[in-house]
């Protein structure tokens, strides 16, 4: 039996078990937090070089206590290396210092597999009063530059992180790691006998000393202070939206910072008062649903309400309420308000500017038919008396007096056109039917009947294909099928008699109507001017027209909640295709 | 044919008075011999057909076998003087037309409602107005048998 128990082996015994014990159970709670992991991992490593030196201390064979002195010190190699992980972690800067970090754990590595492998790093042990120590190799120095180096390393980067941050909460907590680090430091000493120092190894007091203080600071802070806790907290400061942690009684616990900045309220000023401060009074309410009551309703979500500042003014907010169940705040709740003003702004104005051009809109509809009409009664006189004049003295004026006339009472019918075609323009909104299911076939054999004359005189035809029925305005779909057959006619080639199609479709809601002709075409540059108000592409005496036909189309498509488009090229005819949606929902849209 | 012993009075009621000049043209071209009397809005229509005011005197103002009707008229418009018209028993077998220059659906039908015999929408060109008075004396004058009623003496 190469072991009997000694009472030096007992301190080094009764460390390596706390530690594994404080590892095990922070591990437990904290397994998420790489910092936690990190700190567990030096734990281990020290109870390791306690195990091992307690092993050590315990055995009669000088073979089995350099081989645990070895395994011991292969622990302590470790520890450099965990300790600037750890270092680098908690305050930081790992993502900054990740290769220097992978640096000290192969060189901890490295030096690992000398001790335990080789005699560079460790050679046999020593003799001493209290018991055998390992001894140096040759090649000791090496590892003592490169464990000393990364614990400088560790200790720098602390006191340039402590220079460099101006929050006092954190140059506290480098300051603590600083402290509890130098205590463990204090461990080196154990490093003198093997270079023949008679000095009792007594690493144990210090570790001691600084598992004591982490007990503390973990119980204080149950470790998250470092972790969890504090990123939450910065989260919640970063948030644009006002959060107050709110318990039952409806009492202020937790705010964050937006609070402070949306309700003017400083931190007293508002913990431990009542939700309802916030309440905004309504002067003109009967009564008023406090927010205390919201409580019972919750959870919430994105409900408007009306806040009020410190200075009361009122500020419109969207809140969500998620109940809490808390040991401490059982039947609390998280409120978190937004600041909608902005929103809301922008809503009314422009509902507001919606309003005025609806106004606009009508008053210039308005405008547009009783100009019309009012422009109708002189226009009627001058064609009148231009008929009388022509009646009854035609016969004494000269040639050039009866062509003045004659292109006067020629401009006068134009005018008449124009405001005709103004009007009917101006009718598609002001004189609109509600809509009901329109048989187009029937629609278009009815504007057929209607053109004969005009189809007879060109010497053209129309072919009515098959056409849907769709929810509409049939007065205005006979319109836009008449003056679509008509532009078609109208614009046919000298020397071919026209020949107008009509065809349509339904497919997914959305009727298809098109109107396809053999005509002069037009260049598809102007595929988009050819509907706007007056827009002509052909000189009047050419093709005559007020340049109103289209727009009136158009104007019809879009009030039923479709559009026109055309296609053409110059010479080979032109294709205007409607769409129009089946179903109107409300069968009396009127809006435009 | 009519067999009045005297030939029925038109009466046309126009505040415009190019409107009343055409319509006096038309009405000469078109041959019907009838005397044409004229008043300028709807006031002055029913001081005539009440011989009120200016026409106390029933010597001037021969009640019309038939009336010619503006609808947009000052002081008191076509549609009011025709409601009027149509309600009082003894006027209300005068024909009457409303020739105006609307052609607005509601027009019509409100017209027809207040009892109106003809609507008719003023042509644009002389001619086709001298069609129209044409048309009224041929059917109102020659064809038609008015009630005797009309002509209360």
């Amino acid at each position: 039996m190469p072991f009997h128990f000694r009472l030096a082996a007992l301190p080094w015994l009764v460390m390596c078990v706390v530690l594994a014990v404080l590892a095990g159970l922070i591990l437990r709670r904290q397994r998420a937090s790489r910092v936690a992991r990190l700190f567990c991992l030096m734990l281990f490593l020290v109870a390791g070089w306690f195990l091992g030196f307690a092993a050590m201390f315990s055995t009669t064979s000088i073979t089995l206590a350099a081989m645990f002195g070895r395994l011991a010190i292969a622990s302590v190699a470790f520890l450099p290396a965990a300790i600037y992980d750890f270092t680098a972690t908690s305050i930081r800067t790992y993502v900054r210092h990740r290769v220097v970090v992978l640096m000290a754990w192969v060189a901890a590595t490295i030096f690992a597999f000398l001790i335990l492998a080789t005699d560079l790093i460790l050679a046999g042990t020593r003799q001493f009063s209290w018991g055998v120590y390992p001894r140096v190799g040759s090649a000791a120095t090496f590892f003592f530059v490169y464990f000393f180096a990364v614990l400088a390393l560790q200790v720098f980067e602390y006191a340039y992180e402590y220079r460099q941050t101006h929050d006092e909460r954190r140059r506290r907590r480098i300051l603590n790691l600083m402290a509890s680090f130098s205590i463990v430091y204090l461990s080196a000493v154990d490093f003198m006998p093997m270079f023949g120092v008679d000095h009792r190894p007594i690493g144990y007091v210090p570790v001691f000393a600084f598992v004591a203080f982490a007990w503390r600071a973990i119980r204080k802070h149950r470790f998250q202070s470092i972790t969890a806790a504090r990123a939450a907290g910065e989260i919640l400061d970063t948030m644009a939206d006002a959060l107050f942690v709110i318990d039952a009684e409806a009492r202020v616990r937790v705010i964050n910072a937006a609070v402070r900045k949306l309700f003017d309220y400083s931190e007293p000023e508002i913990l431990g008062k009542t939700i309802d401060t916030l309440e905004y009074i309504d002067p003109e309410a009967s009564f008023s649903r406090t927010l205390h009551d919201m409580l019972r309703r919750a959870p919430i979500r994105d409900e408007e309400r009306v806040f009020r500042n410190k200075n009361g003014d009122r500020i419109d907010v969207s809140i969500s309420v998620s109940p809490l169940h808390e040991r401490e705040i059982e039947g609390g709740a998280v409120v978190i308000a937004r600041d909608i003003r902005e929103r809301k702004r922008a809503q009314e104005e422009l509902h507001a500017f919606t309003i005025k051009l609806q106004e606009s809109n009508r008053e210039l509809e308005d405008f547009a038919h009783v100009a019309s009409h009012d422009l109708q009664e002189p226009l009627r006189k001058i064609q009148a008396f231009g008929d009388r004049l022509k009646a009854r003295y035609g016969d004494t004026l000269t040639g050039e007096g009866a062509d003045y006339l004659d292109r006067m009472q020629k401009a006068a019918g134009r005018m008449q056109a124009l405001i005709n075609d103004l009007l009917a323009f101006s009718r598609v909104t002001t004189k609109a039917q509600p809509f009901a299911p329109v048989d187009l076939g029937a629609v278009a054999h009815e504007v057929v009947h209607d053109l004969e004359v005009l189809i007879h005189h060109a010497g053209g035809e129309v072919i009515v294909g098959a056409l849907p029925t769709v929810d509409a305005d049939a007065l205005q779909m006979r319109q836009l099928l008449q003056n679509l057959v008509g532009n078609g006619l109208k614009f046919h080639r000298p020397d071919t008699p026209p020949r107008v199609e009509l065809s349509g479709s339904a497919s997914g809601g959305t009727a298809q109507i098109v109107v396809s002709d053999n005509g002069i075409g037009f260049d598809e540059k102007y595929a988009d001017r050819i509907f706007t108000m007056f827009e002509r592409l052909h000189g009047r005496a050419q093709y005559d027209g007020t340049g109103i036909g289209l727009a009136i189309c158009r104007k019809i498509a879009h009030r039923h909640g479709g559009d026109i488009h055309a296609r053409s090229t110059p010479g080979e005819g032109a294709r205007f295709v409607v769409t129009l949606p089946v179903k109107h929902d409300s069968k009396d849209l009127l809006i435009h | 044919m009519g067999a009045h012993a005297q030939p029925i009075v038109i009466l046309l009621a126009d505040d415009d008075e190019e409107d009343r000049m055409l319509s006096s043209d038309a009405l000469a071209e078109s041959r019907v011999v009838n005397e044409l009397r004229f008043v300028e809005d709807g006031e002055e229509l029913l001081e005539y057909l009440y011989h009120r005011g200016r026409y106390s005197d029933p010597a001037s103002a021969p009640t019309p076998g038939l009336i010619l009707l503006d609808l947009n008229m000052p002081k008191k418009d076509g549609r009011e003087a025709l409601r009027e018209i149509k309600a009082d028993p003894k006027l209300r077998r005068i024909p009457v037309i409303v020739l105006t220059t609307s052609k607005a659906e509601e027009d019509i039908y409100r017209t027809y409602d207040l009892g109106a015999n003809s609507f008719i929408t003023k042509p644009v060109h002389f001619n086709a107005l001298v069609e129209v008075m044409k048309e009224i004396g041929r059917y109102w004058i020659e064809i038609v048998e008015l009630p005797q009623g009309a002509h209360p003496r």
